[in-house]
Order: C-alpha cells, then structure tokens, then sequence
C-alpha cells in the first residue's frame, strides 16, 4: 500500500503539469508576432540610428506579453503588451559600423513570459535593407574644391527676398506685393518697391580628391560632413572620379549626394 | 493602476497565508510564533510601502542556530516535527526581508513545500482546496514577477492586469487537466518510500476482542465511523462478518487462537464490494458476510473465514473483497463438534431444561435450532440497551425474567442454548447495517453498529446465520430503514460522499492500483466481443477521419473572406487554364498576365487595389468578385 504519499504526487503532477502548462504558454505566446522594420531616412555609419518597429500580432483572440525584440549583438526593445489583432509600434536602435547597403538580417523575437525560467525565441529573418551613410568627420577644409565665391561672400547681381535692403525702385508689376515700400510710396505719386540683395550663397562643389584624408573612406567620411553642413543653405555638388552631380539644394538631393558617397566603389 | 513590486508582494502574503494556514494547526508553539510574526512583519511593511528592510545576511544569520536546533532535534521517531518547523520558519523569515526577486520565487516555493509537508498529518480533502488556491495564485504571481524582473519600476493599468490574470487562468486551465493525466500514471513503488515519515496511529476504534454480557448495566454508543463499504444497495440491512468468539469461560465469549480446521465454502450469490477502513489498532478485516476472499497482499485466514491483516491499518485503507450470502458450507473434512458444543462449567438450571426441552422436541440440528429461534421470537424479548441485567446470572436473568437485553444477550444466550441442546455454535462479531450514502454508493458503518450474532452447524447445510436479536418484538423499529434524510443529514451524506471519493481515488491510489488499470484495460480489450469490436473500430475510424478531414478545412473554416476567395480564384484558373505553369509560384499580375483573359485581369485588379493595401474588401467588393468568379466559371 502507498500510504499517503499520494498527495505529494499530487504536488509533483501540478508541478509538472504547471511546467507543461507554462512551456506551452510561452511558445504560444511567441506565435504570431512578426515584427517588420522600417529604417529612419539617413542612416550614419557609427551613429545609431532610430529604427521604427511595427509590431503585429496575428493572433486573434491572445494577447502577447513581454515580447523583446533584438537584432543580434545590436539593438532591443522590450513591448510588455502587444494586444490580439493589434499593431504595435516601437524604436530599435541599431547601429551599422561600415556604410555601404546593409541588411538588418535576422531581428530575434523572444519573451520569457509566462514565468522567467525559460525565454522562447524565434528568429525572423528581416529583408529590409538601408543605404548606411558614411560616418560624417568634421572637416577643416570647408570650402574644398568650390569653384566660386568662398560661402558668405555676396553677389550683388542676384537679387532675393532674404538679403539686406539694397535700395529703392520702382513698381514694375512682377514684385510681390510685400516688396511694396506702403510709407514711401504713400509720399510719391507711384508705388515704390524695396529691393534685397540675395544671401544664398552660391554652389559649392565637392571634389572628393582634393578632401583632406588618408584614405578613401576618411574622404568619403569628410565630404558627407560637408554635405550635412551646406546643403540646406547652399546648393551643393559632387565631383566623384570622372562624374559630376550637378549642384541643388535640399533634402532629396542630400540624400541623393550621401547615397553616392555610401555606395562609391560598391557598384 | 498598481505597480508590479506592491502587487507581487500582496501575491506573495497570499501564498505564504495559503500554504502555511493548512500546515499550522500541525505546527508546535515556536514555530507557530515565529510564523504568526513573520506574516505580521511582512503585512505591515506593506503598510508602510515596503521601507524598514531587516537586511538579509541578518536574517540568514538568525536562522543558523535555528538551523542548528532543528538538526539536533532530527531522530527517526521524530522526523517530521524538525522538518516542517524549518519550512514554517524559513517561510516566516522571507516574508520579513527584502521582497526582491529571488525572495519572492522563495517564498512561493516554501509555501509551496509547506503546503506539501501538510499531507504527512493529514489526508483529508481540504488538502485539494488549498492546492487548488495556490494553483491560481502561483501563476499569477509568477507571471507578474517575471514582468519585475524585466522591468522593475513598471506600472500595470487595470486593463493589463486582467490580461495577466486571463493568462494565469489559461494556464491553470491547461494544468488542471494535464495534472488528472500525470497524477494515475507518475510511477508508483510498492512498497511506500517515505513509510517512516507516517505518524503513529491516532485513533484506535475497532470491535472488541471479547463479548461479555451482564458487565455492565448500560452500553455506551458511539457514533465514530468505522469504515464504509461500496457495494450496491442491498434490500436486507447486510451483515458485516468480522471476527468469530469460538469459546466461552462463564459469561464470557472470547476467540480462540487454534480454531479447529475445517473447511469453508461460502455459497449463494457472490457480491464484490470495496471496503475503506479508518484507522485502527485492530488487524481484523471487515467483509460482507461471508467473504471468500480479499485482496491484500499480507493475510492470514482461518479455518472459520476469519481473516486478519499482519498490520495493523495505520492510515485509512481500501480493500476489496468478494463475498457469498448464502452461508458457509463445509467441505469434506468434518468440523469438531466437541469444541463448539463446549459449555461454561456452571450452567443454571433453568437454561438447562430449556435445552433439554429443545433437545428432545427436536430430532436434527435444524429442528433444533427452529424450535431455539421460537423460543426467543414467542418469548416477547425486547431489545434495549438500557436496564440491562448484570452479575454472574445475567443471561438467566434476561431469558427468564427482565427479557430485555441488547445483541451480546440475545445472541451469547442462544449459542448456549443451543450448544447445551446438541447443535454446534458460535458467536461472530461484527456490523449490522449501515446508512447507504446513495451519492456515493456505499454504506457508511459507524461504530454503534456493532453486532453480535449466532452461527449455528446444521448437519448437510453447513453454519447458518441466525440473528436471535431480530426476533426481538422492538425489531421491526430498529433495523427498518429510516425515513428520507433530513437536509443536514443529506449535507452530511454529500461531504462524507466528497470525502470517500478522495481517499478513494486520491490517497489510497497506490502501485497495485496502477497495474490493474493496465490489466484490466488490457482485459477489457481482449473480452470486447468480435462484432463489437468491428463496431468500435470502425466507428473510431470514421471519428479518426472527420477529425482529420476538419483538421485538413481547418483554413477552409478558419480563413478571411479574402483568403476564401483568393483560393477560390485559384481554383478557378487552375481548371479553366490548364495550359498555365507552376500556378502556385506566379504572382497574381503574372496569372492576369498569362491568362489573357479580361475577366482575370479585372478579379486581379480588383483584389490587389483592396488587399494588397492592407484594407478589407466590403461587402459590394466582395459580391463583384464572387460575380467575375462565377462568369470565369
């Protein structure tokens, strides 16, 4: 006869049942959330970047709890509720130490719900790829390579809107009408116009050569420095080998300027 | 909205209360103190948020010499006392310091470990009640405590925290079944390990070992149970056979050890029946009279169906036995009539003319023994267990004069009477009725129902049963079945129900058990007789396959209107453009494409513009498709 030991089997069978219980728990916790990545617009080599994460559970009826999100040795984030049906969104800081175009490659999904014993994970493989800028370096030699005026430097033949009052004429027609001098004008028979001088500053060509550095990255590196600084006050260009990118301004065209310098020598 | 640390720590108290309460009863007076005081800390440092931390090395400090005391204590008569005194104390001594994480995963365990250490006292079912309770709370905290230990300043609103206790639910739902499964099969010994950890016997019942009428002038009646037997409903009270008094000395009836050999063969209808005896210093097995056999490893039986255990029950056990009602037959070998013929040395004279009378009226055993039973059913005795005579003369008294007595009377004088006449006799002692507890389908036998009866040898029918005390004139009132139950009666009947299906099913589940579910299952397939087994096999095949072919639709049943009718497209082309390749890997432009069909061309769009920007189809989108679909058909 056994006697009475049989309630401690059953405090061994719960246990067991709660492991079995437990082990089923975090696997199914896991199943179903598929992270996708969405890389910020630049990207720095060496500079962590922001990634924004979309979290969706496929699950329709279970929650999933304590998901953390990692990208092998580099960034993680944790979302401690990630609702049934529910798109979630979070940041992962990753950082890429060359340039050139990376793959995030594999973001490991993984939670140690429901008790800390164990953490599931799985790994999914993430395709996206990003252009990665090459790190900026500051660079001395801040006019290099243009071939007009230093920056700063006026020229009285273009007029703007942004430059010093410049002098006095008349109303041609084509002037806006903010341009219109209301104090002088009212004083004369005809309408009087202001004029400005211009303060954008002319383009600036950057010859990847003629940088300060040793080698071709540390260039590349300077000239993206250069690019970030001007290209939102001047237009700027960039002469790589035998290819010119004509000068412009902008947002667009910096991000076209850093993708060349990222991918030069990768094509 | 509640931070995880204060909601871990009320967890935790509510485990340490859930798994200590049980145990404390059981506890000796430090430890006791020591528990009562650790809650108390632990509670008011909840009150005061947490703050006032004894630091922990002087708590482990504190608890050495404890440590210490309790080893000292350690002897084999004494080996739970030390055991559970340290649980309690460790227990105790984590509730007042720091509630970090792996404190408190200690403290759940300990509760957990106390809890446990409750079933080397105690085996009664309310055991099941507070597993069950720290089963729902040792989820829950240990899910929260896993959401600390990740994050330990995190903030849980309400609508979270239901979430977590929704999990813990799930979860528990997922335990409870799984553990039904794990608790039969977990491998069992024979013979029990932890058998030196079983406290003595605490309660001693049983019958006596000598059956003395006139000792006393009133019997005293208890009402302690004495064991309860499954078996269905019989339509007499039964007749619970125990022990058989062989011999008598004056007016004591006692048992003597060398019975004379014989040989006994129950007969009539075989009954099996489950017996579940509380414990008891007695080794005597009780079974519906008569048993032929019972099933337990260690017995001794003797020649008269006596059976007795080589120990001594000291903790409720389960039997089974299987017995005759028809009475004991007796094989070839002749039974020694001079021993029970014996009579006492001084025998009054009035007892020996009736004999002499019963003698002479009668020519057999049997004669003899209807004309003994006419005596006391036209005797107008009345059954009481008051007034009774006493003295040396006590059975001359109660067949002449008072004629009230209670069972020891009626049967100790008809066994004289009816050896004095010439018919071999014996007194067996045992149980008489018993309340059918219909819930459960058994009897329920307390120990007022203790009985003493006549069995008598009738030359060619073996020893019959005869019962002198039914032909009491107050009999019919007091075996008759009683009137329906009362609805505390009923209450009763019910918990002792709940009860005798835990001691059946939970505590005395043992390795014999486990094997004969095996054999019994193994059995039951091979006796299934060839039809039904066809019939069961085909049925099982036909339920195999319409869970394999829902298994199979799952996404059928399961999928979005968009998956349905992309499936369905698919379909479609496959049927109608034979011709297309490797439909499956093309793209659905590609299928638009390849087909060259305009109607194609319009489903793709359709369903591209829709789905492939993440949005639901409506309802008139759905309805376009389903159209195109039926022309492409």
């Amino acid at each position: 006869m056994n006697t009475g030991n049989n309630l401690l089997f059953l405090v061994v069978s719960a246990l067991l049942a709660f492991m079995a219980a437990t082990g089923y728990a975090g696997m199914f916790n896991i199943k179903g959330v598929i992270p996708e990545l969405l890389p910020p617009d630049e990207i720095f080599a060496g500079t962590p970047a922001r990634f924004k994460v979309l979290l969706r559970n496929k699950k329709r009826y279970l929650p999933s709890f304590l998901i953390r999100l990692s990208v092998a040795g580099n960034g993680e984030t944790l979302l401690p509720f990630v609702g049934s049906a529910e798109k979630l969104e979070s940041t992962l800081t990753l950082s890429f130490p060359e340039r050139g175009r990376q793959t995030v490659g594999l973001i490991s999904v993984s939670s140690p719900f429901p008790v800390n014993f164990f953490t599931r994970y799985w790994n999914y493989a993430d395709a996206t790829t990003c252009i990665v800028y090459p790190r900026p370096l500051p660079s001395g030699d801040d006019g290099a390579g243009d071939d007009a005026a230093r920056p700063g430097s006026r020229t009285k033949e273009i007029h703007g809107q942004d430059g010093e009052l410049e002098g006095i004429r008349e109303y041609s027609g084509a002037e806006p009408l903010r341009a219109i001098h209301w104090k002088l004008s009212a004083r004369s028979e005809e309408l009087l116009v202001k004029e400005f001088g211009s303060r954008s500053a002319p383009p600036l060509i950057i010859r990847l050569e003629s940088l300060a550095g040793t080698d071709i990255e540390e260039k590349l590196s300077h000239a993206a420095w250069l690019i970030k600084q001007r290209v939102m006050e001047q237009p700027v260009g960039l002469e790589l080998d035998d290819r010119i990118i004509q000068p412009a301004s902008g947002r667009r065209h910096a991000s076209l300027l850093l993708t060349e310098l990222a991918l030069y020598g990768h094509h | 909205m509640v931070t995880t640390s204060r909601l871990i720590a009320y967890l935790s108290l509510a485990i340490s209360l859930a798994g200590v309460i049980p145990l404390f009863v059981w506890l000796e007076t430090f430890p006791r103190l020591i528990v009562v005081l650790g809650l108390a800390i632990g509670m008011l440092q909840e009150l005061r948020q947490g703050r006032w931390y004894i630091k922990s090395w002087q708590l482990n400090l504190a608890l050495v010499p404890i440590f210490i005391w309790y080893i000292l204590q350690y002897s084999r008569s004494n080996p739970v006392q030390p055991v559970v005194s340290v649980l309690a104390i460790m227990l105790a001594v984590r509730l007042c310091g720091e509630k970090n994480t792996r404190n408190l995963l200690q403290i759940n365990l300990l509760a957990l470990f106390c809890l446990a250490s409750t079933s080397l006292f105690d085996l009664s079912p309310t055991f099941l009640f507070w597993l069950g309770l720290l089963l729902l709370l040792l989820p829950v905290s240990l899910i929260v405590l896993t959401f600390h230990a990740q994050n330990s300043r995190l903030v849980l609103q309400n609508s979270e925290f239901r979430k977590i206790l929704m999990a813990a639910l799930l979860i528990l739902l997922v335990t409870l079944p799984a553990m039904a499964v794990l608790f039969p099969v977990l491998p069992r010994t024979a013979f029990p390990l932890w058998h030196f950890l079983n406290p003595p016997v605490s309660a001693t019942t049983g019958i006596s070992d000598k059956v003395e009428p006139g000792s006393t002038a009133n019997a005293a009646e208890t009402r302690s149970l004495a064991f309860r037997a499954e078996l269905p409903r019989q339509t007499q009270p039964p007749y619970w056979r125990v022990t058989v008094f062989n011999q008598i000395q004056g007016n004591r009836w006692s048992r003597n050890p060398v019975v004379p050999l014989e040989v006994s063969i129950p007969s009539g209808a075989s009954v099996s029946q489950t017996i579940t005896v509380e414990p008891s210093a007695s080794r005597l097995l009780i079974s519906l009279d008569t048993a032929a056999e019972i099933s337990l490893p260690r017995l001794k039986v003797a020649p008269d169906a006596v059976f007795e255990n080589l120990r001594s029950f000291s903790r409720r056990t389960s039997y089974t036995a299987r017995s005759f009602t028809g009475g004991i037959l007796t094989g070839s070998v002749p039974i020694r009539r001079a021993f029970y013929l014996t009579l006492p040395g001084k025998l009054s004279p009035g007892i020996r003319q009736l004999a002499a009378r019963i003698r002479q009226e009668g020519r057999s055993d049997a004669e003899r023994l209807e004309r003994a039973e006419q005596h006391f059913l036209n005797g107008g005795y009345r059954y009481s267990r008051v007034g009774l005579p006493t003295g040396h003369d006590a059975l001359d008294q109660f067949l002449f004069v008072s004629k009230q007595g209670h069972c020891e009377f009626f049967a100790s004088s008809l066994a004289i009477l009816l050896r004095a006449a010439g018919v071999p006799a014996r007194l067996v002692g045992g149980y008489l009725g018993g309340e059918y507890n219909e819930l459960g389908g058994y009897y329920l036998v307390s120990e007022d129902r203790a009985h003493v009866w006549v069995e008598a040898y009738v030359e060619g029918k073996g020893w019959v049963r005869t019962d002198p005390s039914r032909f009491a004139v107050n009999a019919a009132t007091l075996w008759s079945e009683r009137k329906k139950p009362g609805i505390a009666a009923r209450l009763r009947l019910l918990l002792d129900a709940l009860d005798y299906r835990w001691t059946r099913t939970v505590v005395s589940y043992d390795f014999e058990r486990q094997a004969e579910q095996l054999r019994s299952a193994g059995a039951k397939l091979q006796t299934l007789e060839h039809a039904m087994r066809w019939r069961w096999l085909l049925s099982s095949g036909v339920i195999l396959l319409v869970l394999l072919a829902l298994f199979k639709s799952r996404k059928q049943w399961f999928c979005s209107r968009e998956e349905r009718l992309l499936r369905r497209f698919k379909r479609i082309v496959k049927h109608r453009f034979e011709a297309l390749d490797g439909l499956d890997t093309l793209g659905l432009f590609e299928i638009a494409a390849a087909s060259g069909d305009i109607r194609v061309r319009q489903f793709v769009d359709r369903y591209a513009a829709a789905v492939y920007q993440d949005k639901k189809l409506g309802p008139d989108e759905i309805r376009q498709l389903d159209r195109l679909l039926d022309e492409l058909q």
